[in-house]
């Protein structure tokens, strides 16, 4: 007896430290998007209310949308980017070790940072417009309406590459050579070495990097905040923003706790279906 | 080793109880780092000549109000908070608040700016008796920066009180887009977006709310704002203001004026006080002026309810740094190029006597600031208090910091080109929503 309890007292701390930090605010807040609350106040009543109000705004559908759009295209760009760096800088060359610890460099800068970074260059007069007016090309209005969210993606581009590349390029060195000189030997192509070797050996690595990538950018604040604070109008309001503005800046506690718990079904489904994928693949 | 740490905690535990924790105080740091440091050095003397221990912790702006805003909802709070720019109201009707009538008294009530007590002069929500909720511990009015040497080159001549007629006459005659524009006014997401427009509406005899329910922001929906937005709508379409102010922080006005792109703009006197200590190559054609209504944003003083012995320290530490009314004055306004406007009249009338002499950074003031104050020709605490309603209030706290909304609207207005009048009924609509959620 006292041996089956062994395991679990060894991880019962772990346990009740993820249950303090993680568990009982997820709770939480579900409890709280029931709640009529007000920051400050208390709960005045409990029922779909929150849920109604922000399903019937179009605000949230929107952000939502700009959420996904950010995410998703913003992923997969750094996936194309830290994969073709991978691949060049898994070749033998001199120099190599000094270009991953360069190319490794935006990763371990914090998002604050670069977001003002961002900020600068892309000021009307900031640092890329003085570069393009040195060549005679008219100001871009960045952060304006029609630009803000792609400036958004192209700071967050910039910052997250490196994760995948260093994630792929571990992933590189653990596919065997001799698949590559079985393939050569057969009359395969570098495209076709690279479709039907290289590919199939990243998927889990792939799977793994953009479902946290995914993860990560779909709850990130910090870096348009920081960059637009959601506009001009709602032109970069992703729901990290909305939820952020309506929670704590308009003190309507509940509602954005509705809004945070509708989110919370797409994270399942992606959750879901990458387990559904590497568990196809073991 | 499980019982020396349990000896070791509940030393701990018992070292509380006995000697009590130290008095906490929050300074939201501003933008004027000599008067950071002399609250830092009062609050230092206090705790000398006292022999009270006191925890004090300074914070950006943003971490400020945010961690305020948990203290408030947690009901673990400081004792005080010192500079705080929003939350007050919230505090108040959390029921969280000490009332400062007495330190008031102590420090002479009759030499306070009245208006200044007068927004968080409320009923007690207990027995219904009207205190005074909060203090400023300064003032900071929104100046209009403008370009003295471009107006002169133009061959304008500056009245000693500029009106807002004048200055959109003078914006006009040098207005050289996309080189230079002639009104710097912002409206992206930020703060300075609801004061423009808590000035600008003020101005045209307009308000945003008379009353906490669901129809008490009707007043926007009318005449005065509908004439507002069809004149920005035109100065927008004529080029004189710059197109990227719908996409500015609160920063990026500062930016425009100093690198010489808009001829004038509505700030504190960050602006300047950045001027004077860079030297900048535009200081020398760089003046300040009010046009009334004067914009007065708050720098609030809170005492949080603990036990009668705390709050009596805590007025008492109040007390020790307010009733050094020179010296106050000397690092908020002299030291940081008048950013702070005294709380007291007694300390504003020598500033007025400064610039009457034009002493030091007080020679960038075009005219005396005080005056349009002494005549009461300003709006106190506009993230705090809606007008004409005149009182703080938690709704308003949360309208304003929707920032993302009044951008919103603004967006509507100046890029989509949408009808005045619907803008102003949307906004209207917007505000009334949030007002019925308090008036429940």
């Amino acid at each position: 007896m006292k041996k089956r309890l062994e395991p679990y007292l060894y991880v019962a701390p772990a346990v009740l430290v993820i249950a303090a930090v993680l568990v009982f605010p997820l709770f939480y807040t579900f409890y709280m998007s029931f709640a009529e609350k007000i920051l400050g106040q208390a709960i005045s009543g409990f029922g779909l209310q929150n849920f109604r109000e922000v399903l019937s705004e179009g605000r949230f559908i929107s952000s939502l949308t700009k959420s996904l759009i950010f995410t998703f295209v913003a992923v997969f760009v750094k996936l194309v980017l830290g994969l073709t760096l991978a691949l060049l800088l898994n070749r033998p060359f001199r120099g190599r070790g000094l270009f991953r610890a360069y190319f490794f460099l935006p990763w371990a800068i914090p998002w604050f940072t670069i977001a003002i970074i961002f900020l600068w260059l892309f000021r009307l007069t900031g640092g890329i417009n003085t570069m393009l007016g040195a060549l005679g090309i008219y100001p871009v209005f960045w952060l304006g309406r029609d630009l803000a969210l792609a400036s958004g993606i192209i700071a967050n581009v910039w910052k997250g590459f490196p994760f995948f590349m260093v994630s792929l390029l571990a992933g590189l060195q653990t596919i065997p050579r001799e698949l590559y000189e079985a393939a050569q030997v057969d009359g395969a192509s570098p495209l076709q070495q690279f479709l039907h070797v290289t590919l199939p050996g990243l998927r889990n690595v792939i799977l793994i990097v953009c479902t946290l990538s995914t993860l990560w950018t779909f709850g990130l604040f910090e870096l348009l905040y920081i960059m637009t604070g959601g506009g001009p109008g709602d032109a970069s309001k992703v729901l990290p923003i909305l939820v952020y503005e309506t929670g704590i800046s308009m003190y309507q506690f509940g509602k954005g706790s509705a809004m945070a718990v509708l989110t919370v079904p797409l994270i399942l489904i992606w959750v879901f279906v990458l387990v559904r994928l590497l568990r196809r693949e073991a | 080793m499980l019982r020396r740490l349990l000896t070791i905690g509940l030393l701990v535990g018992l070292g509380f109880g006995v000697f009590g924790q130290p008095l906490e105080v929050w300074l939201s740091i501003t933008f004027a780092e000599s008067f950071n440091e002399a609250i830092r050095e009062m609050v230092l003397e206090w705790s000398e000549k006292t022999g009270v221990e006191v925890n004090l912790i300074l914070l950006p702006d943003k971490i400020f109000n945010e961690k305020l805003i948990n203290a408030i909802e947690t009901r673990i709070t400081p004792d005080i908070t010192l500079v705080t720019e929003f939350g007050d109201a919230l505090a108040y009707e959390a029921g969280l608040l000490v009332p400062l009538d007495d330190l008031v008294d102590r420090l002479g009530r009759e030499d306070f700016w009245p208006q200044a007590l007068e927004v968080m002069y409320l009923p007690d929500p207990a027995t219904g008796e009207m205190h005074i909720w909060a203090l400023p511990i300064i003032m900071e009015p929104f100046y209009w920066h403008i370009r003295t040497d471009l107006l002169q080159a133009a061959g304008i001549e500056i009245p000693e009180y500029p009106t807002w007629e004048w200055l959109i006459d003078a914006a006009y005659k040098v207005n050289r887009p996309p080189h230079r524009y002639g009104l710097g006014i912002g409206f992206g997401v930020g703060w300075d977006t609801p004061t423009t427009l808590y000035f600008l509406v003020a101005l045209y005899g307009g308000g945003f709310v008379t009353e906490i329910s669901p129809t008490g922001a009707d007043i926007f929906n009318t005449e005065p704002t509908w004439r507002l937005f069809a004149d920005l709508k035109k100065w927008w379409k004529d080029k004189l203001i710059p197109p990227d102010a719908i996409a500015w922080a609160d920063i990026d006005n500062n930016l425009a004026f100093m690198e010489g792109r808009v001829m004038c703009i509505l700030n504190p006197t960050t602006v300047l006080a950045t001027m004077v200590r860079t030297d900048h190559i535009l200081l020398p054609g760089t003046g300040v002026v009010n046009i009334p209504p004067v914009i007065e944003a708050k720098e609030s003083i809170l005492v949080f309810r603990s036990t009668p012995e705390r709050e009596a320290l805590a007025k008492d530490l109040l007390y020790y740094i307010l009733s050094d009314k020179e010296r106050l004055r000397v690092e908020i306004c002299d030291k940081a190029a008048m950013y702070g406007m005294p709380i007291f009249k007694s300390q504003a009338e020598i500033m007025s006597q400064k610039i009457r002499a034009r002493e030091g950074v007080y020679q960038y003031a075009l005219h005396d600031l005080v005056e349009p104050i002494r005549r009461g020709e300003f709006y106190m605490w506009c993230n705090t208090v809606p007008f004409p309603y005149g009182k703080a209030h938690p709704a308003w706290e949360a309208i304003t910091s929707a920032q993302t909304e009044w951008n919103r609207f603004m967006t509507k207005l100046l890029l989509e080109d949408a009808d005045p009048k619907e803008v102003a009924a949307e906004m209207a609509a917007w505000m009334n929503s949030i007002l019925a959620k308090w008036a429940k």
